[in-house]
């Protein structure tokens, strides 16, 4: 289970998440807030790409820093800007990540072949990455991110940018890669969430607001999701 | 949302069952990521600056060779051995480790997530440039006592290492601390050298023409011994500055 344990998060005299206390049990969360709201910085947080200010974040009862490794080794990350190398086809890209994952050279082809046609891209494996579309370079993003079978998968924006059709193909990815593990799923698109996330987790003024079911967010007094949004943030920018 | 006893006590069964692992020395780490990635994953991409690198480096040596005699009553050897010596472990970090950084993209911020993250990877790549920086020390200390006769072998090759070890240790710590810390750190070196230049060339070269080998032998294995610190701290330190 991954803890976060009244984690503040503070750049100079900036706060940006403050006293933040939350469980990821398996299941898909989705962080829900207007850009700025501090949902990357609890990304990269729990990514160790930077470090709590105050409180600390745990796995299995143990700080994620002196895990180390170990940690790193069961996390899938999909960052907001995803990188890649424009010159390499999707199978060799994901057999150097699958390198620096540890994973032997073996095990890596097998399991990029596998994530390949888990993605739709089987077909296109041996093609270099700088014609594809931001779609299939998401698909790429998601594939690397799962070499490891990741027990918890942190997806920050993976649908920016993508248009609507592969926006839903996205999404109905995510969800069936959800069995068994924990993910994370950064987002201020309100569609994305309402229709795969067991639990909302939403932030306002750089503090958690709440964090329960879609359903239960909406109760009696609210038909969708967005309307709960729009309730919460007002003139917030928020996509729906 | 409070943890609960019932929690707290099932993580600490969990970490009980799991044992203590042995901790890894730095050696160790470095084989097991040799061994396990191999050089074709930590060098990646890192042909061409090599190429480069080691272009510019042997250019540098063949025109004190070529041009020191002309050239000889305004050379400042020690002065130049002093400033140069660092230059392919410069060439080569500049080639690969920022090159790295700057491909952006998000790729970097990745790596930083993977089992071997890209720092570890830099720490290992900064240590094998170090050592081809040895050679090219040793290399550019002898070229300027072949043309110069002015001084023992010794004593120029002790400068060269001096000054390399002296530029490693700058740059890796300035790449520790620093989002932009090669340039830092190599900008901080340039200074270093070439003010004394500026301020008093004669003084500077005959500061440096008369450093006992001992001395600069002494700072080389100190600013190694502190490199190697610097090393491990990459391999092994999980938090950094958030910059």
């Amino acid at each position: 289970m991954l803890i976060v344990d009244n984690v503040t998060k503070k750049f100079g005299n900036f706060t940006a998440l403050q006293d933040v206390t939350l469980e990821f049990s398996n299941g898909v969360y989705g962080l829900l807030a207007p850009n700025g709201a501090g949902k990357t910085t609890l990304i990269k947080m729990l990514t160790t790409l930077i470090f709590p200010t105050k409180g600390q974040i745990l796995y299995d009862g143990v700080e994620i820093t002196k895990l180390d490794e170990a940690y790193r080794g069961i996390l899938g990350y999909l960052p907001q800007d995803f990188g890649f190398y424009r010159n390499y086809s999707p199978m060799q890209f994901l057999v150097y990540i699958a390198a620096l994952k540890g994973i032997d050279g073996k095990t890596a082809k097998s399991k990029a072949l596998k994530l390949l046609e888990v993605v739709a891209l089987l077909d296109v494996k041996d093609k270099k990455m700088r014609k594809f579309s931001g779609g299939m370079i998401q698909r790429v993003g998601i594939a690397q991110a799962m070499l490891n079978d990741p027990k918890i998968l942190i997806l920050d924006e993976p649908t920016a940018g993508l248009d609507p059709k592969e926006r839903v193909r996205f999404r109905n990815l995510i969800a069936s890669l959800a069995k068994d593990r924990t993910v994370i799923l950064s987002t201020h698109i309100v569609s994305d969430i309402e229709t795969i996330a067991d639990q909302v987790i939403m932030f306002k003024d750089h503090k958690l607001l709440c964090c329960d079911s879609p359903k239960a967010l909406k109760g009696d007094k609210f038909a969708s999701l967005e309307d709960v949004f729009m309730h919460i943030y007002g003139d917030d920018e928020v996509v729906a | 949302m409070n943890i609960t006893d019932e929690k707290r006590e099932q993580s600490i069964n969990s970490i009980l069952d799991k044992g203590l692992a042995a901790p890894v020395s730095t050696p160790g780490f470095l084989r097991n990521m040799l061994r396990e990635l191999g050089p074709n994953v930590i060098f990646r991409g890192a042909l061409s600056g090599v190429l480069l690198s080691v272009l510019v480096a042997a250019v540098y040596v063949l025109m004190i060779i070529l041009y020191a005699d002309g050239l000889s009553d305004q050379f400042n050897y020690h002065s130049l051995l002093f400033l140069f010596s660092p230059l392919l472990f410069l060439g080569l970090t500049l080639s690969t480790e920022v090159v790295e950084r700057m491909e952006g993209n998000g790729l970097y911020e990745l790596k930083m997530t993977f089992r071997y993250t890209a720092r570890q990877i830099a720490g290992f790549r900064l240590l094998v440039f170090s050592l081809a920086g040895v050679f090219f020390a040793i290399v550019g200390g002898y070229s300027h006592y072949a043309v110069t006769e002015m001084g023992y072998l010794l004593q120029l090759i002790a400068l060269s290492l001096s000054s390399l070890f002296l530029c490693t240790l700058l740059i890796i710590y300035a790449m520790r601390r620093f989002r932009a810390g090669w340039w830092t750190g190599a900008t901080v070196w340039a200074v270093l050298s070439i003010l004394p230049m500026a301020v008093n060339r004669q003084a500077w070269e005959e500061l440096l023409s008369h450093l006992p080998p001992a001395l600069t032998l002494g700072v080389a294995a100190v600013s190694f011994i502190l490199f190697l610190r610097e090393i491990k701290i990459i391999t092994k330190e999980v938090r950094y500055a958030d910059c």
